[in-house]
């Protein structure tokens, strides 16, 4: 299958933080669900993707091409959505319009205002006077406005609330309805990728932890409930993570055929996070 | 490049209306202290200097500042990842560098050809282009700076100083601290005596602009470096 991302063993050391060995594929038309807690290195790594951050060890493609010499071909293809509002708070959507106009050859005018009706953005007030809501999809309206393929999206819908959130995922349904186009979105509302997320791919403290299929991941995880004597008699390699009550206690593995006699649920992937997260539980 | 030279000139017109304003305002202010004074010709001069300055300074003081929002609220991040490459990028602050400066010496030549028919030596061009240039050169490095520290203030608040502390301090304290004939300055002066006695005045300028152009290029080479280093707007 060809991936339009590639990435391979990036390394990138900052003071307080550091990426190490990241590698993961994003196929191409397909959705990429990127999750992690706050300051996972989920952001770090996309700008690493768009060849943003200063050199460092592995290799980026993206488009088949290094990531630190994009061409401008590939780079309008290249829609780029990132947390919060990325132009300046004093432009309106008409004046939005005429910068990219000059700044992406293949930029559509008469789409980009489709976008900005039916997302009921106004046309003439300032960015500044926007909600949380509205500038992700005034960001979101732009992003798709040129030639996309491929939308990399830096937490879409953080501080949205559930309605403006189904909207957008609707949109991006609507993108991925053309089987060479490709999503690359970063979350840690992982209820979002329930529905929309072909792969997972889990990063914690600057490592990924797991990149798996989406129904596959949720096919082999689940959460054993037992007791503490059955707790006891659970192997601990097969323990991915444990939450202790008082009543039970939640085992996460991926060899629940092992236990049959031990109830299991099926874990929602933000359940599989934070059992993968919580070191205390190991 | 014209998508990011009109937001940045859209965004921050009223700059160069402030300036326009404050060029016919002191224009005005400098007329009627020459009429209404009876030495008006000495008091016009200062204010008409002052009111160039200020006309220079409001000129140019959007470009750090717009610099600095474009890289607090990420649209550098944003334009970097679009068409643009890093060098057009570098090159758009600098067109907008020269740009500022080129509207602000007109300004300025057009407040001294008004005020050229009450006096003739309000008239000096060379002169207003040696302090626009100097002016623009200082605005280009805050421009490098501010990438680094990502706050126009104190990008040119570090210039200011550098230029007291590299330039002005050691001209005034090796004039100061060694007898006049073997100063610096007096150095500087003879050594413009003698170009002009030889006919090769012009080297002078000539010189000048070598410095200029010297400085522009070498800000260029590291600000592309540093936008080419990425972390742009982290």
């Amino acid at each position: 299958m060809e991936n339009c991302i590639e990435v391979n063993n990036i390394t990138r050391q900052y003071p307080q933080f550091t990426l190490k060995n990241v590698s993961f594929n994003v196929p191409k038309g397909s959705v990429v669900g990127f999750i992690g807690e706050n300051g996972a290195g989920k952001t770090t790594t996309i700008k690493a993707i768009l060849g943003l951050l200063k050199d460092g060890e592995g290799e980026i493609t993206v488009l088949g091409e290094d990531s630190r010499e994009l061409s401008s071909e590939t780079k309008e293809k290249i829609g780029v959505v990132f947390d919060g509002l990325a132009f300046p708070e004093n432009l309106n959507a008409k004046q939005l319009d005429r910068v990219m106009k000059e700044i992406f050859k293949t930029w559509s005018s008469d789409r980009f205002f489709d976008y900005v009706k039916r997302f009921d953005l106004p046309m003439d007030k300032k960015f500044k006077t926007f909600s949380r809501g509205m500038t992700m999809r005034m960001s979101i309206a732009a992003a798709l406005s040129h030639g996309t393929e491929l939308l990399v999206l830096d937490e879409p819908t953080g501080g949205l609330d559930p309605v403006v959130r189904s909207e957008i995922l609707d949109i991006f349904l609507e993108f991925m309805q053309n089987e060479n186009h490709s999503i690359l979105m970063s979350t840690h509302i992982t209820s979002d990728l329930e529905h929309i997320a072909d792969y997972i791919c889990f990063i914690h403290k600057g490592e990924i932890v797991f990149t798996m299929e989406r129904n596959d991941m949720l096919d082999k995880h689940r959460i054993l409930k037992c007791t503490d004597e059955q707790l006891a008699n659970i192997d601990k390699s097969d323990i991915i993570g444990v939450r202790k009550g008082r009543f039970q206690n939640e085992v996460l593995t991926v060899n629940a055929l092992k236990y049959p006699d031990i109830p299991a649920d099926v874990p929602t992937i933000e359940e599989i996070m934070v059992f993968y997260v919580k070191e205390d539980n190991r | 490049m014209k998508g990011l030279l009109y937001c940045g000139f859209l965004l921050n017109k009223k700059w160069f209306l402030g300036a326009g304003i404050i060029t016919v305002l002191g224009t005005a202010v400098c007329f009627i202290l020459f009429k209404s004074f009876w030495n008006g010709n000495i008091i016009m001069p200062p204010v008409c200097g002052a009111v160039q300055a200020i006309t220079a300074f409001i000129c140019t003081e959007w470009l750090g500042r717009s610099l600095e929002t474009d890289i607090k609220c990420r649209f550098a991040d944003y334009v970097l990842v679009s068409g643009i490459s890093k060098k057009t990028f570098v090159l758009v602050e600098l067109v907008k560098n020269i740009i500022s400066i080129a509207t602000s010496f007109a300004m300025c030549m057009v407040m001294q050809l008004v005020l050229r028919l009450l006096d003739k030596q309000a008239f000096d061009p060379i002169l207003l282009l040696v302090y626009i240039l100097i002016l623009g050169a200082s605005r280009w490095i805050t421009s490098l700076i501010t990438i680094s520290l990502r706050n126009a203030e104190k990008a040119g608040l570090i210039v200011a100083i550098g230029f007291v502390l590299f330039v002005v301090l050691p001209y005034v304290f090796i004039g100061v601290s060694i007898d006049k004939i073997g100063s610096f300055g007096y150095c500087i002066w003879y050594f413009t005596e003698y170009l002009i006695w030889l006919g090769y005045e012009w080297v002078l300028g000539l010189l000048f602009y070598a410095v200029i152009i010297g400085v522009y290029a070498i800000v260029y080479v590291l600000f592309l470096r540093r936008i080419r280093k990425g972390d742009v707007c982290r």
